[in-house]
């Protein structure tokens, strides 16, 4: 009994430093993050040629809807929402998978492959055969001006192997051990035992090859730049930029307003409306992908 | 099917040519062939067009009627006034953020471990990543508003009396590579953290109740349970961080220069871009690229081998 | 009877087949621009016209990335369109052998192009004696008015009332008035005046580094001049003489007296706009284009700061001419490239879009535009206020789907009225703001262009503008000219920003370092002027 009064004690004091110290990190990091965050979207609200005094804070000055009808309210979207919505989903689950597949036979010691193979992955990170090679070799694998150029290249990053090799190798050996002495063949152990451990490590593989996939538009442009039914979300949204970037600098255009007021689309509102728009779904996902970053292993033990 | 912990004295030598591993193992091999190849194909294949780093190469001909100038390209590149400046600046930068960075990422996933209210954690950690996804165009803006002379932090600092006069951060050539990090923390560090929190899954939380009994306190609990399993992510992430040493940040460098600290913000690959691509040379840009990648390969071969030296998780 | 019945049904057939194949087919022609714009609505007033009446549809593909590396791939995959328009690159698609010579097919199918280009086939043939391309812009006839000129020092509204509507004319001049007014007015709704602000933004810093030029009274000839030194055109850099360093150094002094933003070097191109949007910034130069933004906000929202422009010199003896002399831009265009398959479909669409100017600017009339008894076009209000939303005028009426990338002419028409309505003599002064109008009522003008001396006539400088002479992509002179750029990005906040005592050291070494850097452009321009000069320029005796 004294044992624990006293370790209840000691629990106090540190306890409610440490929590002090905590919450008031956590509260400065709040503000520090949330705030630009709730600026861009109020510039978004804001009038575009207004926001171009500055000055806007956290709420618009001249609101109006007109920067995001300008980016949304056009035919090609819900097209290219359709495209990529699918080549996020797709380029997730066949990412993971793969992922993970590869990540398992190269956490194994005795696998001769595996210092090849981390090698060669590695290696990709920091070496890159240069734009037009690139681009000739895709076009020999007949991927330009097709859809499935989003998703192959994009299957497997050096980068997300090697976090899930690393979380394998720190799964205990004995769970392996026990399965084979069970008969389980190496498959099956990687589906059964491996696969639903490693969720965590691997729901953070989804969520980075599925924001990539959502965000990109390069690809579209150097691969489809002339199907516009392979157009994606972002690629649409950097159209509707790029021209307003040359409206507001274009010559011709400036003898020609007589600044009634009318509504001016200015890169700064475009690129304020673009950021809500494609951060807004993706903090969305987030909280489900969240409950897989909870506590504790299913050892036969309880999850927290 | 026979454990593979099984010793048989005379089977041993067959089984030692990498042949018969390979046949012994061929359920592994199966299983990561196909992405073998994959790389090969997707990433490897590309390689071919480095050869233009030893060209002077003109798009408008084929790549055999180029002509060939061995490694003229590469003389031009180290002789050119700037270089050693642009390789300082761009190590400087890429070192101060990689610091700063890692150590507020860990820093945040430990708090937020730390945080009892799952809902505070959950809400927090999705707050703290929504810097990611803004752009660096308009972050910059930002930074630069917060910056400026009548910007927040000066505010502040006059505030408290801690200046009498505001500081134009953005002009002081010596705080630039630290405007850079920091910034680059703000951006990065909710998003870094992700990958440590999900490391931190995989701990043992009988671990910690254990502890908790035996009397450890909080910190205690942290120094002893928490870091030691997050060192082999952190190791390898370390490893991976240093080999992208010659990537400074281009967008978020440019749109923070000015013409006060060009000196200390030139960095390699504004350099490659206006002295290769902008004009054309392609052989130049790769050369430029070449060089970056060896450099790259060097240094993470280096602190792998170094890792494993002092046995810690490696790499490769 | 029943023949005749047999008949009858026949020629119905006929005529139905015949119908069938004589309906509208279109022809389709595939187009990229390097200047971005959304995608073509599908059907705009102008296009609908045009479509039917040319028979040709367009799929159309804009710029959205980066230059460079689109082109870098087009030509290194050689997947063209059937024309296209690359702006500072066209030079490099002529090189890469992109395009197909145009002066065959021009002769034999396109003559209204050959009427109105005919005076500028000799600037716009290549070495090798080919048309490559066509510029979007010839001048047919009179100089081009505007009510703003291309580039000018601006000056705060309210500077100029305080003191009267002076007539500014030197740099000294202009800064006296600045500092007065400063001195009475330190701030402005709660924030600090700003005496004088240019951007040094890395994009357009030319914007301060270019001024030494116009304060020499020249036009925007880029980074080197030519001026007439006995019967030939020598070609010298401003950088680095004399008026350069009064320049500087009058910056220096107004810096350290606190009248030039201490941030003007920090700021970016958006930081520099919201402070002239603030209305505090009293004096400025630029090239229109690169604040008409600002200007618009204040015109809106604060119209007594709005930005007065001057042609503003060194020195009270100086006769400027900085308007530009009418040139053909004939570096840039539009070509047919070697993927056509149907050239001649190509340049008479062409053709017919030269032809039909009037249409493509104006509209149609009484619908968009009016004539008077003179038979001068005019707007009537509720057809200015149509014109005044940009995004009508692009998304419904389809203008700049036509103009700026196809071969068109502005200036003015054989009937004296001007191509683009804005430039009509009669819109300039009534389409302007009552502020603008304040102003111009104050000093007797109709435009601000009055305020100019008008451009020198090309047979004057035919060799202008020289910083369309571009240097060989990738040569040794155009390293020299990025080094350059990169050392006055560094020198310009030096000279500017310390104390008066230093300054004649840094100027110092800025010299010596500059000058080294100039000598490769110098001969290389030298060349092409004088190449022009013979090429282009009359015949000069003696």
């Amino acid at each position: 009994m004294a044992k624990l009064a006293r370790f209840r004690k000691r629990r106090s004091t540190e306890d409610i430093l440490l929590d002090a110290f905590v919450y008031i990190f956590l509260i400065c990091l709040i503000v520090v993050t949330l705030y630009p965050f709730l600026n861009t979207v109020a510039v978004s609200f804001n009038d575009g040629l207004d926001s171009l005094k500055g000055g806007i804070y956290l709420w618009p000055r001249k609101f109006t809807t007109f920067n995001y009808r300008m980016l949304l309210a056009r035919p090609q979207i819900y097209q290219a929402v359709k495209v990529t919505l699918a080549r996020t989903v797709l380029s997730t689950v066949l990412g993971v998978f793969s992922t993970a597949i590869l990540a398992y036979t190269i956490s194994r010691k005795e696998f001769v492959l595996r210092k090849f193979i981390s090698t060669i992955y590695v290696i990709t990170l920091y070496v890159n055969g240069g734009l037009i090679p690139t681009y000739f070799v895709y076009r020999f694998l007949g991927l330009t001006n097709s859809f499935w150029v989003y998703i192959w290249p994009a299957i497997l990053h050096a980068f997300n192997l090697i976090i899930v090799r690393t979380y394998i190798s720190g799964l205990p050996e004995s769970l392996i051990e026990s399965a084979k002495i069970d008969g389980a063949g190496e498959f099956t152990i990687f589906l059964r035992i491996i696969f639903p451990l490693i969720k965590p490590v691997l729901a953070v593989v989804a969520l980075f090859t599925a924001v990539a996939a959502w965000n990109s538009w390069f690809d579209v442009f150097v691969y489809n730049p002339m199907k516009p039914e392979l157009s994606t979300l972002a690629y649409e949204l950097q159209k509707v930029l790029a021209s307003a970037q040359q409206m507001s600098t274009s010559m011709e255009l400036a003898m020609s307003r007589a600044a009634a007021g009318a509504n001016e689309v200015t890169p700064r509102a475009i690129r304020a409306t673009m950021t809500v728009i494609v951060t807004v779904p993706i903090a969305c996902i987030y909280p489900f992908l969240q409950k897989y970053f909870v506590h504790g292993l299913t050892l036969g033990g309880v999850k927290e | 099917m026979k454990s593979e912990l099984s010793v048989d004295p005379v089977k041993i030598k067959k089984k030692d040519t990498f042949l018969a591993k390979l046949w012994e193992q061929r359920a592994w091999v199966m299983m990561s062939f196909p992405f073998i190849v994959y790389v090969i194909i997707f990433r490897y294949l590309p390689v071919g067009g480095w050869l233009m780093a030893f060209q002077n190469y003109w798009p408008a001909r084929s790549f055999f009627d180029q002509t060939w100038v061995g490694f003229e390209n590469f003389k031009v590149l180290f002789e050119d006034p700037v270089f050693f400046q642009v390789l300082r600046n761009t190590i400087a930068i890429s070192a101060i953020k990689l610091t700063l960075g890692m150590f507020f990422a860990i820093l945040l996933a430990l708090i937020l471990n730390e945080v009892r209210s799952i809902k505070f954690k959950r809400i927090t950690q999705t707050i703290s990543y929504l810097p990611y996804f803004i752009s660096w165009v308009v972050a910059a803006n930002l930074v630069r508003d917060l910056l400026a002379t009548d910007g927040i932090i000066n505010e502040i600092l006059m505030f408290f009396n801690i200046i009498d006069k505001p500081i134009m951060f953005l002009g002081v050539p010596e705080l630039f590579w630290w405007v850079i990090g920091f910034s680059h923390v703000w951006k990065q560090i909710g998003w870094d953290a992700i990958v440590y929190l999900a490391a931190m899954t995989s701990i043992n939380p009988n671990l910690y109740e254990a502890a908790m009994i035996d009397g450890a306190s909080r910190l205690q609990r942290i120094r002893h349970i928490t870091l030691p399993a997050l060192r082999p992510t952190l190791v390898i992430l370390m490893i991976l961080n240093i080999g992208q040493l010659m990537n400074a940040g281009f967008e978020q460098v440019y749109l923070l220069q000015n013409g006060r600290v060009i000196e200390y913000a030139r960095i390699f690959e504004i350099f490659e871009l206006d002295f290769g691509l902008k004009m054309m040379r392609y052989s130049f840009a790769t050369a430029a690229g070449i060089f970056r990648s060896v450099v790259s390969i060097v240094l993470v071969l280096s602190a792998n081998y170094i890792a494993k030296r002092l046995d810690q998780e490696r790499l490769i | 009877m029943k023949r005749f019945k047999g008949l009858m049904l026949l020629l119905v057939l006929v005529m139905a087949i015949g119908s069938l194949v004589v309906a509208q087919e279109y022809k389709e022609f595939t187009l990229f621009s390097s200047d971005p714009l959304p995608d073509y609505p599908g059907s705009t007033i102008l296009g609908d016209i045009i479509d039917k009446e040319t028979g040709v549809k367009l799929k159309r593909e804009f710029l959205v990335g980066d230059l460079e590396t689109r082109l870098g791939l087009m030509i290194a995959s050689g997947d063209y369109p059937d024309m296209m328009y690359a702006a500072h690159y066209t030079q490099r698609l002529v090189d890469a052998g992109a395009y197909i010579p145009l002066e065959d097919l021009i002769e034999e199918h396109a003559p209204n192009i050959k009427k109105y280009y005919a005076k500028f086939f000799d600037q716009i043939t290549a070495p090798d004696g080919h048309i490559y391309f066509l510029p979007q812009q010839a001048i047919p006839f009179g100089a081009n008015d505007r009510r703003y000129p291309a580039l000018g020092f601006y000056i705060n509204k309210r500077v100029l009332k305080d003191a009267g509507w002076p007539k500014v004319k030197t740099f000294d001049q202009m800064f006296e008035l600045i500092e007065n007014y400063m001195a009475k007015n330190p701030t402005y709704k709660g924030q600090p005046t700003i005496g004088w602000l240019t951007t040094f933004d890395s994009t357009y810093n030319y914007s301060t580094t270019n001024v030494p030029q116009h304060l020499m009274g020249y036009p925007n000839e880029g980074g080197f001049v030519a001026p007439k030194e006995g019967n030939k055109f020598v070609v010298r850099p401003y950088h680095t003489g004399l008026v350069e360093k009064y320049y500087y150094q009058k910056l220096n002094e107004m810096y350290n007296k606190g009248v030039v933003d201490p941030e003007m070097f920090v700021i970016n191109y958006d930081q520099y706009i919201e402070r002239l949007a603030s209305g505090r910034v009293l004096g400025t130069f630029a090239q229109h284009w690169v604040l008409q933004q600002a200007q618009d906000i204040l015109n809106r929202d604060d119209p007594d700061s709005i930005l007065i422009p001057f042609p503003i010199v060194f020195d009270e003896m100086v006769e400027e001419y900085m308007r530009d002399t009418p040139y053909i831009q004939q570096t840039q265009g539009m070509g047919i490239t070697v993927a056509c398959k149907d050239p001649v479909g190509v340049i008479k669409y062409w053709d017919y879009l030269v032809a039909n100017q009037m249409l493509i600017q104006w509209g149609i009339e009484g619908e968009h535009y009016e004539v008077d008894e003179n038979g001068m076009y005019y707007r009537t209000e509720e057809q200015l206020a149509l014109f005044r939303d940009p995004n009508w005028v692009r998304d419904v009426f389809g203008r700049q789907y036509y103009l700026n990338l196809f071969p068109s002419l502005i200036g003015v028409a054989e009937d004296g009225n001007s191509y683009v309505p804005d430039n009509q003599p009669s819109m300039i002064y009534a389409a302007a703001t009552p502020s603008e109008k304040e102003v111009m009522d104050a000093y007797g003008i109709k435009s601000f262009t009055d305020f100019y001396n008008p451009p020198k006539p090309h047979d004057k400088v035919p060799y202008y503008p020289i910083w369309t002479i571009t240097v060989p992509t990738g040569s040794p002179a155009h390293i020299e000219g990025t080094r350059h750029g990169d050392l006055m990005k560094e020198y310009v906040p030096r000279l500017v920003m310390s104390s008066p005592a230093e300054f004649e050291i840094i100027w110092e070494d800025y010299v010596n370092r500059t000058r080294p850097l100039l000598k490769l452009r110098l001969e290389y321009l030298q060349e092409q002027v004088n190449w022009r000069v013979e090429n282009w320029g009359p015949k000069i005796e003696n």
